[in-house]
């Protein structure tokens, strides 16, 4: 069970690399477009946007990701225990 | 458990590839969070044809939005990984069995309200206790201070508290962690309480610090402002709110894994 559960933690972190990387879980690139840009699109005003997620730096949501880390390596190691 | 883990690892797969990191960590962590519990339960029940169907219905159906909507964060898909997981425990369990999944279920539902949505943010964001909280660390340092409307004022500095700088994120972040732990291990009533206080205290106390520091050096040094008020800063006081949470739980949990220990003696 660990050992899937790890796989799972290794997959996520594969596929987030890959998210990144543009590979094939990254997001849909377009191909570049010969027609003249679009108008710029309007100023985003957070507060009115419905549901815009937080721009968070990336250390801070890694942080936040070792904590969780953290927690689960206690919960194996006390099931192991 | 082999079919959980694959369900899990394809819609995490797909939230890395809506490219919104404040959506993808708490998927992982809240499916993380709920193959750690399911693989301590006990699972013999077996699903009813109408469970079966409902289950298989819901679950694709999550996974459909979770697939069509990946190219592009939409605001829905916060709501996928719980449903996703309630189904994948209807169809494989039943009903009796997802309605004892409480934890389970709990955890899939971080990414809803891990980073609090805009509508709710104002009335969690705790801009005047902030405000008063930072004053008074200011006053104990030695540095009294004035406060006037959202302004924070000592004598040669002084900053704005806007209600986005009221450690909003980095106290849902620790709440969520706070979930795990009460979820993940066997605590009582009150050390959950106690573990969701500490989180949401540990987070404002850290943010109180920032803020103090920023307001002595808003008006002296712009390089060493703008070193704390950027990345750098903000990182070293969401590691200061993690150690004062980690530390209060280790506190709360520690004399029950110690009882444990003297009745297993």
């Amino acid at each position: 069970m660990q050992k899937l559960i790890f796989t799972f933690a290794l997959a996520s972190l594969l596929c987030a690399g890959a998210a990144r990387a543009g590979g094939p879980f990254g997001p849909g690139t377009q191909p570049p477009s010969t027609n003249p840009p679009p108008n710029p699109p309007p100023p985003q005003l957070p507060l009115t946007n419905p549901d815009p997620l937080s721009t968070p730096e990336p250390l801070t949501m890694g942080m936040f990701a070792l904590g969780a880390a953290g927690i689960a390596a206690a919960k194996l190691r006390r099931r192991r225990a | 458990m082999l079919p959980l883990v694959l369900v899990a690892a394809v819609h995490a797969a797909l939230a890395f590839r809506t490219a919104a990191l404040s959506y993808e960590i708490p998927v992982a962590i809240g499916w993380m969070g709920m193959l750690l519990v399911y693989a301590d339960r006990a699972r013999t029940a077996r699903p009813s044809r109408a469970s079966l169907f409902t289950g298989w219905l819901i679950a694709a159906a999550a996974l459909g939005f979770a697939a069509f909507w990946s190219a592009d964060y939409q605001s829905p898909l916060r709501v996928t990984p719980l449903a996703l997981g309630a189904g994948f425990l209807l169809l494989r369990h039943g009903f009796a069995f997802l309605r004892e999944s409480s934890r389970e279920l709990l955890l899939l539902a971080l990414p809803i309200a891990v980073p609090p949505p805009i509508p709710i943010r104002p009335f969690l964001e705790p801009q005047t206790a902030t405000l008063h909280a930072t004053a008074a660390l200011l006053g104990l340092l030695g540095h009294p201070a004035a406060i006037a409307a959202d302004v924070l004022s000592v004598q040669g500095g002084a900053i704005r508290v806007i209600s986005a700088c009221s450690g909003i994120n980095a106290m849902s972040q620790l709440a969520a962690l706070a979930l795990m732990i009460v979820c993940l291990f066997e605590t009582t009533r009150l050390q959950k309480v106690a573990v969701f206080a500490s989180a949401i205290a540990a987070g404002f106390i850290a943010n109180c610090c920032r803020l103090a520091l920023l307001t002595l050096v808003s008006q002296r040094d712009h390089a060493v402002f703008e070193l704390w008020h950027g990345t750098t800063g903000e990182l070293r006081f969401t590691a200061l709110g993690l150690a004062l949470a980690s530390l209060a739980w280790w506190l709360l949990l520690r004399p029950r894994e110690r009882e444990r220990e003297r009745l297993a003696g």
